[in-house]
């Protein structure tokens, strides 16, 4: 039962990785990620050794931040800065989407060779880490579009949460809120950042930050 | 006595205080001189703190939370001074600004963020645990941000933008790294759950070392990108040079050092949990040549005056990781070439900073004369690059000198070469660069003035000065032992 449920939840976060790699749509990408979000943070309800309080403290928390705060903070700021669409990005929709492909299908073998392994991290829950980092990491470089590089990072701390969460036990509950705020306060000022770069580039494009070389 | 706890909350009380108060007074002058007073006291407090120490020997306080052994509070007083320096400068820096070129709002702001910038920089040093360690790291990358983009051009938010993305991302690979060490603990056998950098070293030897080894990889990349490492240094020059030059200075005298000050801590209980084989120090020799190496081809190349210094930091951290890789007489060196380049690095840029606002720009072609300008901080710059370059009898000399022995006996010759090539080519560069800005003849006509320098920012110089040159000639005993006592525990770890 557990184990069936891991595998669905892990599919889940597979298939949102895939979709937010195929759309060009900001809006989309940012419920994307919220829906990953939401999904993650039922991850921690299938560890049975958490306390139960660390657990549904932890639980209820992330899904409000990360289903809840984060994507109405960023659906906001794309309202306010009008823009809808990643229109050229570095590397187009579908290679993304063959990356993620492979990525996903590859991590499945190549985490059996980790050292982690062998530990507490099921080998699903590994490979499912080991892609959403590849990912987020190839969102964040393969996107002009600020806000896309902002949902990559958001991905790649997923990664984090999805690898944490197996460890949580042995960590004061004070470390796991401390990590959600600064994931709060992180995205706040990217979005700030996001705010000024529109304000003087009138886009938010990447590519407009390449006055400052070597 | 005070308890340590008291004088942690008093502490952090008065940076609270600080920032809030300074956020709220409306008086320019009162806003700029909240900081300086802040980062005395902090100064003074951390003092009863090494009282204790030297009494009792190493101590944790709050439920083992925060520790404290020669090592942090080597790094407490480079984080406190440094400040306190820097803060007396941000003074100067900005008292002669009007309201229309610097809003007296944005100066509530700067200087409420830049005392939260402090406080978590001595969270990081401060922190025993590996999640609260990482949480007050990326603290300071948020923070310290918007100190970075306060000219308020495209080309500041450029530099934030890069500074924001680079570190947060460096810094999740430090989480997983942070994640991948308490597995290793996870799976101890005696079922203890443990987090703490103590316990980790008390254990050490049961934990998993090819996983620790792993871990260890994340971990130097993470917060190796926070304190510079080539090829993850991107941000740096990009953030130094837009960055105002107090903000440029603790940057490159404190920010890097406090990063790199968690990999010292972590570098003992991999090297315990991975039966004392050199694979950790050979990640750091990498990281550390890499630096070098980009340092050398880097800076004959700039004509930025504040790029010059942001590649100089990328070439001395990266010398500091080298001898934390040698290991031996390699990690005294390093600790000693710690103190001398935040001594010397910031004192350039604070120099820099008052030429770039005499000359009106940041491009070395254009500062010419400096000496005949402004003596004062001409004769800083001069004596700071000189110290940089390691110029003997300088500070510096000397501690390259012990860290080029340490990789002599420590037998890696290929990075010894890579040292010895990449300092001279380095010396050469920079030397032709400060010659030109300091001897030639100024174009345009300058008045020989230092305008409004305060008496305590010429006794700063004067101070910074001496260091570079008296610790070059002389190391007092004490001093020595202190440094003995926190290179031992880079050695055998913290509570051994």
């Amino acid at each position: 039962m557990k184990e069936n449920l891991l595998i669905w939840v892990s599919l889940m976060i597979v298939l949102s990785n895939i979709y937010l790699l195929g759309t060009s749509r900001l809006g989309a990408m940012i419920k994307a990620v919220a829906f990953q979000g939401v999904f993650l943070s039922v991850l921690p309800l299938l560890f049975p050794h958490i306390k139960l309080e660390h657990i549904l403290i932890l639980s209820l928390l992330s899904v409000f931040v990360k289903g809840y705060i984060i994507p109405n903070f960023l659906a906001r700021l794309i309202r306010d800065v009008s823009v809808k669409r990643e229109l050229n990005p570095y590397v187009g929709y579908f290679v993304s989407v063959f990356f993620g492909l492979i990525v996903s299908f590859l991590s499945l073998f190549a985490v059996r060779k980790l050292p982690f392994y062998v530990h507490v991290v099921s080998p699903v829950h590994a490979a499912t880490a080991m892609a959403s980092i590849l990912i987020g990491a190839f969102l964040i470089a393969s996107r002009r579009n600020v806000l896309a590089q902002i949902v990559g990072f958001l991905v790649f701390e997923n990664a984090g949460f999805i690898l944490g969460i197996s460890v949580a036990a042995s960590q004061p509950l004070f470390i796991e809120l401390g990590v959600l705020f600064d994931l709060v306060a992180g995205v706040v000022i990217m979005g700030t950042a996001m705010k000024f770069i529109h304000h003087h580039f009138n886009n938010i494009n990447v590519s407009s930050l390449e006055r400052l070389s070597r | 006595m005070m308890s340590p706890t008291a004088i942690f909350i008093i502490m952090f009380v008065i940076f609270a205080a600080g920032a809030i108060y300074s956020y709220s007074t409306p008086k320019r002058r009162t806003v700029l001189a909240i900081p300086a007073f802040s980062s005395l006291m902090a100064t003074l407090f951390s003092v009863i703190w090494s009282v204790i120490l030297y009494k009792n020997g190493s101590f944790t306080f709050i439920h083992g939370t925060f520790l404290i052994d020669t090592l942090s509070i080597f790094h407490i007083f480079l984080v406190n001074i440094m400040f306190a320096a820097a803060s007396s400068y941000l003074y100067d820096y900005f008292i002669n600004e009007n309201e229309e070129e610097v809003s007296t709002k944005y100066l509530q702001q700067f200087t409420a963020l830049w005392q939260v910038f402090q406080a978590m920089l001595l969270l990081v040093v401060l922190s025993n645990n590996i999640g609260l360690t990482w949480i007050a790291l990326e603290l300071t990358t948020l923070i310290s941000a918007f100190l970075i983009y306060s000219n308020h051009d495209s080309l500041s938010i450029e530099a934030m933008w890069k500074y924001l993305l680079v570190c947060s991302v460096g810094i999740s690979l430090a989480f997983l790294g942070t994640i991948f060490v308490i597995s290793a603990a996870h799976a101890l056998p005696s079922g203890d759950t443990i987090y703490t950098f103590t316990e980790l070293q008390a254990h050490a030897s049961d934990l998993n070392g090819s996983l620790m080894l792993f871990a260890f990889i994340f971990l130097v990349i993470g917060y190796g990108t926070k304190s510079g490492f080539a090829p993850m240094h991107t941000w740096l020059p990009d953030a130094h040079s837009q960055a105002p030059s107090p903000v440029s200075a603790v940057f490159s005298g404190v920010m890097l050092n406090c990063a790199l000050f968690v990999i010292m801590r972590y570098l003992p209980i991999v090297k315990a949990a991975d039966h004392d084989s050199v694979h950790a120090n050979l990640i750091l020799l990498f990281f550390g040549s890499t630096s070098l190496i980009i340092a050398v081809v880097f800076t004959p190349i700039q004509k930025d005056i504040k790029r010059l210094l942001a590649y100089c930091s990328v070439e001395h951290l990266g010398l500091v990781a080298i001898g934390l890789g040698v290991g031996g007489v390699g990690i005294f060196a390093a600790l000693l070439h710690t103190i001398n380049h935040s001594f010397a690095k910031i004192l350039a840029f604070f120099s820099a900073g008052a030429l770039i606002k005499k000359y009106n720009t940041r491009n070395m072609d254009e500062i010419r004369g400096v000496l005949k300008s402004c003596p004062l901080w001409g004769s800083a710059f001069l004596f700071a690059m000189f110290a940089l370059i390691g110029i003997a009898p300088s500070s510096l000399f000397l501690s390259e000198f012990l860290l080029i022995k340490g990789t002599f006996y420590s037998g890696h010759y290929i990075v010894l070469g890579i040292i010895l090539v990449g300092l001279i080519i380095i010396f050469a560069s920079i030397l032709k660069f400060v010659l030109e800005m300091v001897f030639a003849k100024s174009t345009s006509e300058k008045k020989a003035t230092d305008e409004n320098v305060s008496l305590f920012n010429r006794l700063i110089v004067f101070l910074f000065i001496a260091e570079l040159i008296i610790f070059g000639l002389w190391l007092p005993e004490p001093l020595q032992h202190f440094i003995q006592s926190a290179a031992h525990i880079i050695q055998k770890g913290a509570g051994q």
